[in-house]
């Protein structure tokens, strides 16, 4: 893998990572991916509305999201988005990719701290 | 609570999203800022902070609209429920297109019933149409067509005889040196001659022709060449050209024909030319040819005068010449005849008046089938006007059904003209698809008509599906499609919105649905009693000139028609002693009852026409038109015809002026006097009457003529019809009775022999088959009018449960509820029959020239027109009346 072609996809990548992470084991809707993002992160990640709903819009006209609209009786309806096949394989590929890039750093940074 | 969607909305408006896509977008963020909210106030904070910190998830102004901008302009898509007015046109038309697709999908049996309801009608206009353009509308296979004749003479104190006659060879060369109005004129008469030397004598037939003709016609031979443009008048040629047929059948396509010699009457003629195969002889003038020679003009001739109409003209006009003119100038020469008179043939001076009449070539072909074909096409019209009201009631309901829908759209934004769009849309798919299979339907059926059409209909081999009938059919569908599909939608325009959608998907219509749904109806019910009557008409018609000519369906006889050589026989007694020898000799053969000849048979058209009277009856003021028969002795016996009075000729009336009468010739001349023993004056003769037999026609659908019979050897034609009643298959004498003719003469020329029974079936052919396709199309329409009937009174029983059920629970009868329900589309039927029934009186004058023995008011048809269809609607009511009774009170009030 060329390294510089592979940098750019991931940052570019990466918040779509977290999102389609977070789907991944169950249906959740958009202010729940938000704040786990937040939890998670401690605090360090945080998507506004601004930038969390078009980025939910784009994974799912990719074909690696599908929202669907979840009525519960005494509350407005949500929209609930989960991962599909195909967000799953893109899923499986940027998590090897991201194993591989921390792998590598550690072994860099390990070997001068040893 | 804070309100979001103000905020996001605005936020949201430079993107222009779709009314759909931004109400879920607002939807879903207000919800997260909602969310966002209360958490924040649930951790401490402020209404005022905690509304700050959420709007602030928005960002700036445009941020939003900056990070939607390039996910949201691809995916715009117009929303499939709603539709406000698209400023796509294409992409409303397409949406529209989708959503009919699927709402036609949702209902298949509205579907199929709709598309091959529509099949049937569509196809059968299309087929029919078809014909009209074939046999009517296109063009006759001749350079400039527009422009050629046909002229005949018309005498009106001889009208009753003949309304139009043919020409007197005379007239015709006046006009041809004095009208300028016409660039060609061309005389015809068309003859059978005998020829022989080439296999068995063989009966061709001949057209004279004037030199003109062929350049007329633009006709090029095929091989050799055309006759020299000699005047008739001077024509002594002994040339003759072939059609194709004729060279391909005798002289089996011999590239040497020309100049060869061919003997006809025992005179031989020289082969000049041979017509190329797709010249086709306009039928109107006779008998198909199949050689042509150059006509002849001797003596007599060339006299004009009051008589001898012997020929065909046909002429072509000047191409910036008028119709108007060319008649004029025709008839101030006609006018110049009648005033001289024409002593040779016995009429004085202005005795009688002389017009000329111009046909349209094409006219005088098409003949009599014209006024059935538009007729027929005009029953096909009224089907699909019959379907198309099915169809919008179908549509009504359907829409009813929908009115939650239509409410939704409403209220987000459809106009009623996107509504409307939406719905023609549904009709044009349909109309489509029925006009695609109604093609399919079109082209089978047109299949059997050519197929089983009587050969009497002309250009029938022009009848095809050809380009113009699809855009005529696509025209038909669009039309189709715009009625059943736009009516209902008129309705759109009351929709409200609240109402609707408060009292759900099943809202009651109202009164004006009602009204529309009533009105389709009864148009529906007076269109097929239209047409119902036409048809009842057609058939009575039918069955009356079936019954009129029954007499003549006899099975085992034959007739043959000969034309016996006049070169051979050259006065009548020589004609006579041929005649009788022939029936001698075929009396003696085995199987054979009884032989008569006739100069000619009923239903193949007049024969020799002649006024005459009586010398001891007082003449009355117009001399009556007789059809003057030649026959021997056992011809009455051998074809049928009753005797009623007196008797036939013997032979004890050898050598005597005698001559039996038709009944309606005593009937209706006569006032009841005696006829036997009467004087009948004619061509200088006074035969005395000595029988009366029954009437017999000219045509199957004809007048009866006043027919006057005079024995065979008193006066004779060189063409008569030896008429041979057998005690077996009349077929498998016929060879035996060509033996027997030719064991008389060798020379002669016998033409197939024909069955009487397929002489009559023919005549008739042409009607039965006009009468068969309407009577299929009025079934068809009262058939679409009992479903129609049917659809409108279930749905209103459904509609109505409830009511019906009240009325039960307050103590009506089933019977009451019948009661009810019949008389609700008792009542639609009545009105649609009354109307239908005061249109048909009008309409069925148009028809006045296909019936026969009935008027066209004829009020028992009418009256069974009213009962047949009452209790067809009756039976349409019936049963959802039945379902109606069976309704449970307790069921009906819960039901809502």
């Amino acid at each position: 893998m060329d390294v510089t072609t592979s940098k750019v996809e991931w940052k570019k990548g990466s918040p779509e990572l977290l999102i389609l992470s977070l789907v991944e084991a169950r249906p959740r809707h958009g202010y729940e991916i938000s704040k786990l993002i937040e939890q998670r992160s401690g605090g360090t990640v945080r998507f506004h509305v601004a930038s969390l709903y078009p980025m939910l819009y784009r994974l799912e006209r990719r074909g690696w999201l599908q929202g669907r609209w979840v009525e519960k009786s005494g509350q407005r309806r949500r929209r609930y988005y989960r991962v599909t096949r195909q967000g799953r394989r893109v899923l499986a590929s940027q998590l090897r990719g991201w194993r591989e890039f921390v792998a590598g750093i550690n072994r860099i940074t390990e070997a001068e701290n040893a | 609570m804070p309100e979001w969607k103000p905020e996001i909305l605005r936020r949201l408006a430079p993107l222009k999203l779709s009314p759909t896509r931004e109400a879920e977008i607002t939807d879903e963020l207000a919800q997260h800022l909602e969310d966002r909210y209360r958490e924040l106030l649930a951790t401490g904070h402020s209404e005022d902070a905690a509304f700050r910190t959420a709007i602030d998830e928005l960002k700036g102004e445009d941020f939003l609209a900056r990070n939607l901008r390039p996910v949201e302009r691809d995916l715009y898509r117009e929303p499939i429920a709603a539709g406000k007015d698209s400023s796509n046109f294409f992409a409303g038309i397409l949406q529209d297109l989708r959503y009919a697709l699927r709402m036609l999908r949702k209902s298949p049996g509205f579907t199929a019933v709709a598309i091959l309801t529509l099949a049937l009608g569509i196809g059968a206009n299309t087929a029919i149409f078809s014909m009209v353009k074939g046999i009517l509308l296109s063009a006759l296979p001749y350079p400039q067509p527009q422009q050629l004749y046909s002229i005949n003479e018309v005498i009106p104190q001889w009208s009753g005889l003949a309304p139009i006659l043919p020409v007197n060879s005379g007239n015709f060369l006046l006009w041809k040196s004095r009208c300028n109005a016409f660039a060609e004129m061309a005389a015809i008469l068309v003859y059978p001659y005998n020829m022989t030397g080439v296999g068995l004598p063989r009966q061709v037939y001949v057209a004279q022709a004037s030199p003109e003709f062929f350049s007329l016609m633009g006709v090029q031979p095929r091989l050799g060449r055309l006759f020299p443009p000699l005047a008739e008048a001077h024509g002594q040629s002994s040339e003759i050209i072939l059609t194709e047929e004729l060279w391909e059948q005798v002289f089996h396509s011999d590239p040497e024909i020309l100049g060869k010699p061919v003997s006809l009457n025992g005179s031989s003629y020289t082969v000049v030319g041979v017509l190329p195969s797709n010249f086709r002889f306009p039928e109107v003038f006779g008998h198909a040819p199949e050689l042509f020679m150059p006509l002849e003009l001797r003596g007599f001739d060339l006299v004009p005068g009051i008589g001898n109409f012997n020929y065909a003209v046909i002429a072509r006009l000047k191409p910036r010449d008028s119709v108007r003119h060319a008649l004029a100038e025709l008839n101030v020469v006609e006018a110049e005849i009648a005033r001289k008179g024409d002593r040779l043939r016995g009429a004085a001076p202005g005795q009688f008046n002389l017009y000329a009449k111009l046909t349209p070539l094409r006219t005088m072909i098409v003949g009599p089938i014209q006024s059935a074909l538009w007729i027929l096409m005009a029953a096909a019209a009224f089907v699909l006007l019959i379907i198309c009201a099915n169809l919008a009631n179908l549509m009504l309901a359907r829409n009813a059904g929908r009115s939650h829908e239509i409410a939704v759209r409403a209220a987000l934004g459809a106009s009623p003209r996107r509504l409307a769009q939406q719905f023609l849309t549904e009709g044009v798919v349909l109309s489509a698809a029925g006009a695609v299979l109604g093609l399919f339907f079109a082209a089978f059926g047109l299949g059997l008509l050519v197929r089983n059409a009587p050969v009497d209909i002309p250009r029938m081999n022009n009848v095809r599906i050809d380009p113009s009938a699809l855009w005529f059919t696509l025209g038909v569908s669009i039309i189709a499609a715009l009625l059943f599909a736009l009516l209902p939608t008129l309705r759109l325009r009351r929709i409200a919105p609240v109402e609707a959608l408060r009292s759900g998907p099943t809202a009651t219509k109202g009164k004006q649905t009602a009204r529309l749904y009533a009105g389709l109806v009864v148009s529906e019910i007076a269109l097929c009693c239209v047409l119902l009557s036409g048809a009842l008409l057609l058939v009575q018609s039918l069955t009356r000139v079936l019954r009129a000519n029954r007499w003549m369906e006899a099975e085992h006889v034959l007739a043959i028609n000969l034309t016996v050589p006049a070169y051979q026989y050259k006065t009548m007694p020589e004609l006579y002693q041929f005649y009788s020898r022939v029936s001698e000799k075929v009396q003696e053969l085995p199987g054979v009852m009884s032989a008569g000849w006739v100069s000619k048979l009923p239903l193949l058209g007049t024969g020799w026409g002649d006024d005459f009277r009586f010398r001891e009856v007082t003449p009355l003021p117009i001399r009556p038109e007789g059809e003057f028969r030649f026959a021997s002795r056992g011809y009455l016996r051998t074809i049928g015809i009753p005797l009623i009075q007196g008797r036939w000729f013997s032979s004890e009336d050898h050598g005597q002026d005698v001559a039996v009468i038709s009944e309606n010739i005593a009937k209706k001349l006569l006032q009841g006097r005696n006829p036997i023993g009467l004087h009948l004056l004619w061509e200088n003769k006074a035969s005395r009457v000595i029988g009366v037999v029954g009437d017999v026609r000219t045509a199957a659908d004809g007048k009866t003529v006043f027919a006057v019979y005079a024995p065979i050897w008193s006066w004779n034609e060189s063409d008569e019809t030896l008429v041979v009643r057998t005690s077996m298959d009349p077929r498998a004498a016929a060879s035996a009775i060509r033996n027997a003719i030719w064991s008389v003469n060798s020379q002669i020329a016998i033409p197939r022999e024909e069955l009487l029974k397929t002489i009559v079936q023919q005549a008739i052919a042409p009607r039965q088959y006009e009468t068969f396709l309407g009577a299929l199309l009025a079934a068809f329409a009262v058939l679409l009018a009992a479903l129609g009937l049917y659809g409108v009174i279930s749905y209103s029983v459904k509609q109505s449960t409830h009511e019906i059920g009240i009325r039960m629970a307050l103590g009506a009868q089933r019977r009451d509820i019948l009661r009810l329900v019949l008389w609700h589309g008792g009542r639609l039927t009545l009105v649609g029959v009354g109307i239908g029934i005061l249109a048909a009186s009008l309409l069925t004058r148009l028809l006045s020239s296909l019936l026969f023995g009935v008027s066209a008011t004829d009020p028992l048809t009418f009256a069974s027109v009213v009962i047949l269809l009452v209790l067809v609607a009756l039976l349409a009511c019936y049963i959802p009346a039945r379902r109606a009774m069976k309704v449970d009170p307790m069921v009906a009030l819960r039901y809502e």
